[in-house]
Parts: C-alpha cells; sequence; structure tokens
C-alpha cells in the first residue's frame, strides 16, 4: 500500500483549479489539487465542507456548472481525458441523495434500462441482485418512492454498475443515510470492489466512514490536498496540523467523556487569495514562513509501518523548518 | 373505480350549482322571454298565452324543479327565438366547436411541446431567442387580426384555402357525428375529407396560436426546472443520449405541471370560440350562444351554460388522471 508509485496510476489529476464567476466575485473552489488514483484501490477524499472536495471529483466527469472554469490536466490510463465528461466513458457516479438522483417517474426497471443498454429483463434484474436489492425481479417495476433511502442508494450503485465503469466516484454516498444503513452500503462498496477490482473514490465529510473502507486517503483543505497517503499512515501519524485537528473533532469510543476538539476559525473564503500555507490562519503550530510561502508536500517515512511513507504539505514535516 | 365515483359525485354539485345560479340570473334579468316567444309583431292576448303555455307565470321555485327534471331526463328545453329543441341544435353546434378546439389544441401541443424542449436545451442561445420571441408573437397577436390577415392572404390573395365555413357549398355527406372529419372519412370520399381539411386548415391554425405559445413558455419553464435536479445530471453521467434525457426523462417530468394550465386552455378555447367563429362564419357553440345572448334567449344560454360548464368538469378530472398517469406519486384520492 505504498500509493501509486510502480504502476501508472489509473487516474492521474494535475494542477486542478476550478473557479466560479459568482455576481460576488471569483471564487477559486479548488486551487491547484494534484493527485494519482491507483487501480483497484478505494481513495477517501476527506475534509470540511466548502474545502471543494465534492467540486473537484464532479469536475472530473463534467458535472460542473457553466459558470465554472475548470483548469488542468486529466489523465486516464495515461490518456489526456478533457474535463467535459468525455471521462463518463469511464467513470461513473453515486450521489449524496439517491432519492435526487433517481428519476421518480419512471420505473427502476426502465432507468436501469436506459444505462446498462439491454432491455433483458433477467440481466436487469441480476444487476439488482448484484447490489444486494430484495426481489430484484419485482423491484424492477417498482417507483424510486416505493424504497426506502438504502434501497435507493443500492439503485444508484446499480445503475453505476450497469455501465460497467473501471471508476466509481461516490459523492458523500452515506451523508443521508441512516447508521446501520450506512455500514450496509459501505460493506456493499467494498464487496464490489473486492469482486470487479474497481476503483473508488470516496469523497466524505465522515473520517469514520473514510476510516472503514479506504485505502488511501487524500485530505483536503482551501481546495487543495494537504496530506496524502496509506490510510493507516494517515490516521495513525498524521503530520498535517490540519488532519490531526480534524482526527481530534472526530468521535471516538476511547476519547469517550472526553470534550470533542473543534478546530477553530473558518475555512478561507473562496474569493480571498490565499498567501502562504491556507492552514496558517487557524493553525496553532503556525511559523512566520506559514504566512509566506506556500508549503510543498514533503515525504514522511512511518515510524509503525516501515518502508511506507506519505506525504503532507507542511513546512513542519520531516524535522525543524 | 370508488375514486371514480366520488369525483362524479363533486362534478354532479358543480353542474348542480353552475344550472341553479344561471336559472336564478334568467329569471331575476328584466326581460320578457314570452315576447320574444311570441314575436315581434304579437298581440298582448297571445303573449299573455305564450306566458301560460310556457308556464313563465308559475312560482320560480316551481319552474326550477320542472327545469331540474327536464334535466335529468336529458330534455335542455326549447329556444324562445327559435322554437327548436336546444339539444338538436347543440347536436350540430357543439362538435363543430369541439372540433376547432380539438384540433387547435392538438396542434399547439405537436407545435409548443418540441419547441419548448428545444428553447430549453439552448437556453440563451440564439434558437432559444427565436422560439421564445415566436411564443410572444403568438400568445400576444388578437385571433380577430391574425384570422384576417390570414384569411387575406391564404383565400383572398393566393385562393389556396376556402375564406368560410365549414365545407364548399355542393359538398354534402352523412353527419352522424357532427365532428366533419370523422364524416368525411366515413363518407368514403377522399375529396370530401380533402374539402373539411382546407376548411379547418385557418380557423384551427388562428385558434391554436394562443395555446401554442402558452405551451412553449410552459414547458420550457418546466424544462429548465427539471433540468436541473440531480437525476438529470445522473442520466448524463449515465452517458444516456441527450436526445432520450430531453424528450423522455426530462419531458415526463415537466409535462405535468404544465398539463393542468394546458387542459384548462383547451376548455377556455371552446367557451371563447365565438371570436374565431364569427370571422371564419362557422356554424359552432360560440356562434349559437353569441345569437342567444344577443336575443336574452334564456333558455340557450343556461343550456350553453350548462354545456361549457360540463367541459370544464370533464378535462379536469380527465386532467387528473392524466397526471396521475405521468407522475406515480400522485395518489387519486
Amino acid at each position: 500500500m505504498g500509493g501509486a508509485g510502480m504502476t501508472p496510476p489509473l487516474v492521474k489529476v494535475e494542477d486542478l483549479h476550478v473557479t466560479f464567476q459568482t455576481p460576488l466575485g471569483v471564487v477559486r473552489a479548488v486551487r491547484g489539487i494534484s493527485l494519482d488514483i491507483a487501480e483497484g484501490e478505494i481513495l477517501g477524499v476527506v475534509g470540511e465542507s466548502g474545502c471543494g472536495k465534492s467540486v473537484a471529483f464532479r469536475s472530473l466527469v463534467g458535472l460542473t456548472p457553466p459558470s465554472a472554469l475548470v483548469e488542468g490536466s486529466l489523465f486516464f490510463e495515461g490518456k489526456t481525458m478533457r474535463f467535459d465528461g468525455e471521462l463518463r466513458a469511464e467513470a461513473s457516479m453515486i450521489y449524496q441523495n439517491p432519492g435526487a438522483a433517481l428519476n421518480p417517474v419512471f420505473t427502476i426497471g426502465q432507468q436501469l434500462e436506459l444505462v446498462a443498454g439491454t432491455n433483458d429483463r433477467a440481466e436487469l434484474a441480476e444487476l439488482l441482485d448484484q447490489v444486494g436489492l430484495p426481489e430484484p425481479d419485482r423491484s424492477l417495476d417498482a417507483y424510486p418512492h416505493e424504497f426506502s433511502g438504502g434501497m435507493r442508494q443500492r439503485a444508484v450503485i446499480a445503475f453505476a454498475l450497469a455501465q460497467s465503469p473501471k471508476l466509481l466516484i461516490a459523492d458523500e454516498p452515506t451523508t443521508a443515510l441512516d447508521v446501520t444503513t450506512q455500514a450496509q452500503i459501505l460493506d456493499l462498496l467494498l464487496e464490489i470492489r473486492d469482486r470487479t477490482a474497481l476503483t473508488v473514490v470516496l469523497v466524505s465529510h465522515d473520517l469514520e466512514v473514510i476510516r472503514r473502507v479506504c485505502d488511501r486517503i487524500a485530505v483536503l483543505y482551501a481546495g487543495n490536498v494537504v496530506e496524502v497517503g496509506a490510510a493507516s499512515a494517515i490516521l495513525q501519524e498524521p503530520q498535517h496540523p490540519y488532519t490531526r485537528a480534524l482526527l481530534a473533532s472526530t468521535p471516538r469510543p476511547e476519547n469517550l467523556g472526553r470534550k470533542l476538539a473543534s478546530i477553530p476559525g473558518m475555512v478561507p473564503d473562496g474569493r480571498e487569495p490565499i498567501v502562504g500555507c491556507s492552514f496558517a490562519p487557524r493553525c496553532p503550530q503556525a511559523v512566520d514562513e506559514c504566512r509566506v510561502e506556500g508549503p510543498e508536500h514533503r515525504s514522511v517515512e512511518s515510524s509503525i509501518t516501515p518502508g511506507v511513507s506519505h506525504t503532507a504539505a507542511c513546512v513542519l514535516v520531516g524535522g525543524s523548518p | 373505480m370508488r375514486y371514480l365515483l366520488r369525483r362524479a359525485g363533486t362534478s354532479l354539485v358543480v353542474i348542480l350549482g353552475v344550472v341553479t345560479i344561471t336559472f336564478v340570473v334568467s329569471r331575476v334579468v328584466p326581460s320578457d322571454p314570452a315576447s320574444l316567444y311570441a314575436g315581434p309583431r304579437a298581440r298582448p292576448a297571445q303573449v299573455e298565452q305564450v306566458r301560460q303555455d310556457l308556464k313563465l307565470d308559475d312560482p320560480v321555485l316551481t319552474q326550477y324543479v320542472s327545469y331540474l327534471g327536464d334535466l335529468t331526463r336529458g330534455d335542455l328545453g326549447i329556444s324562445f327565438a327559435t322554437r327548436r329543441p336546444i339539444l338538436g341544435d347543440l347536436r350540430s353546434f357543439l362538435p363543430a366547436t369541439l372540433e376547432l378546439a380539438l384540433l387547435a389544441t392538438a396542434l399547439s401541443m405537436a407545435i409548443g411541446i418540441p419547441l419548448g424542449v428545444l428553447a430549453s436545451s439552448r437556453r440563451g442561445k440564439p434558437k432559444d431567442s427565436v422560439v421564445r420571441l415566436f411564443a410572444v408573437t403568438s400568445v400576444s397577436v388578437p385571433v380577430f387580426w391574425s384570422a384576417l390577415i390570414l384569411q387575406l392572404f391564404f383565400a383572398s390573395k393566393l385562393g389556396w384555402l376556402p375564406l368560410s365555413g365549414r365545407t364548399s357549398s355542393n359538398v354534402e355527406f352523412g353527419e352522424p357525428t357532427g365532428f366533419f372529419v370523422i364524416d368525411s372519412i366515413l363518407s368514403g370520399s377522399p375529396s370530401n375529407v380533402w374539402d373539411v381539411v382546407r376548411h379547418l386548415a385557418l380557423p384551427v391554425t388562428v385558434m391554436a396560436a394562443y395555446p401554442t405559445g402558452l405551451t412553449v413558455r410552459l414547458i420550457r419553464g418546466s424544462m429548465l426546472e427539471v433540468l436541473g435536479e440531480p437525476y438529470i445530471e445522473a442520466a448524463r453521467v449515465g452517458q444516456i443520449p441527450e436526445r432520450t434525457i430531453l424528450y423522455q426523462l426530462a419531458l415526463k417530468n415537466a409535462l405535468a405541471p404544465a398539463l393542468t394550465i394546458l387542459g384548462l386552455t383547451f376548455a377556455y378555447s371552446v367557451s371563447s370560440a365565438f371570436l374565431v367563429e364569427a370571422v371564419f362564419n362557422w356554424p359552432g357553440l360560440g356562434k349559437y350562444l353569441t345569437d342567444a345572448i344577443v336575443r336574452v334567449d334564456f333558455p340557450v344560454i343556461t343550456a350553453a351554460t350548462l354545456v361549457i360548464t360540463v367541459i370544464y368538469v370533464v378535462v379536469n378530472l380527465a386532467l387528473d388522471l392524466v397526471h396521475a398517469k405521468i407522475d406515480p406519486r400522485v395518489e387519486l384520492s
């Protein structure tokens, strides 16, 4: 799990910028994300609301409003791709609100037929069976409003898989579900990955969700990656002060009875220019240097698992500045 | 089924209400139906005789009850002006108007829905602007003006289409339904059908103008709303062809809110057909009703009002059924 070093990555994103022209000014939602996604891995993308994680990954499949300007490079299996939805041939998505992602006036079967490109009932039912929908044949004739939230998300996953994608972008797929259903959906994603070697990007603000299923984690802050690497390394030996603060503010059984930490301040306004480290204004360890120059990613060797390393964009990483 | 019965019940209440109001109004308004019936040269004694024959001196309540009794037997009474049974008149006048209104509505949907979808898919682009200009024009041009212009151009100047009427004077066929398109087809003669279609062309076009523009605007508006829904995004990510997304996935969602207003436009075009019918000398309900209003021929006015009410009620019921058919979330209860 050394990241995407040896084999070429399935997806490579370089210097991705997403900028919105709004009446209130130019909002820079994504500010130079570079990221590799290895084939077959589940990459967790975590960050506070407003850090640009959804915007960044929706832009890969062309889901940005017309007012957005997307810049940067995107490679899929080494091939250059445009941001206009070209990647849709290889990638599909599941969404935060499965109820809204299903067309209310068509049956599950009618909708599945369109994405799957077949009207063979047995094949369609098989697709529903694979995502664990009970009574798949009858479910084909059901309308979305007749399903529970968890069943809807399973249907959305079936739609996504019906296109036999190599990459699945899951944008907060469990946020709208209750905790037991969340667990079922996450288990389903793991099971599908194991069965089909699907590559998954799991975007979530919930570290518990990320912890449960991800092989690698990318921590986003203010439209950029501040720390990325193997899940175990990031969760056990977080290097970036933001990652540490994020972990400290997540409820854990071992912290029972203790007051949860919160991070003072707010995510920087997308309209403001950022000088130096974007987290410096909220960082308890910030030094003068942080406010001058944006930090480079530096590699850290794990002290627990030798040979495993990950990177963090902080001047404090790897000894004193 | 239970739903239909209950709807029929409430519809009856609505119809009864309208009948009662028009009946009362017709008896309260100062006019003398007896002298209308008796004719302009009748002597006072004859008028008095008529008044007794028609039981116009009976208490209003008695007249009302006997009128309702007639209605339940399907008897709409007789015209005071022509002395003809109103039901027989309606048999020929109502289909003439319904034929116009149905064809105009069909035409307006056939043109308006695709144009509305097109405009919504090209929001802000030149095609959208052109379609919107067309829509605004067609809702704002007055019917009598467009009718006259079309008559002037296609009938008088080019001579392609007849000026007015439902058929040419030398064309005759049986009228079992009163809908000339159907009747002419039943007559088995293609030249009859062609004659009927040529006569329908201009009035239908004129009548369709307003609902067409309205349809474009309604469909464009509700399509724009639907196209912003996450399930449309999901369909795009799912690489479903844009045509399918627009005309199937999005349109079915956009249709329901637009349909209600479009259905009412149909009912409205039946009751407001008189302008078109006047210009095209079309023997329809509008002409029948305006003649009756001018003569204060109350039985006809009451009967025509009743018919229009029934049309509104039926259209409303049909719309609710169609709405439930389109949107599975709508429950009929």
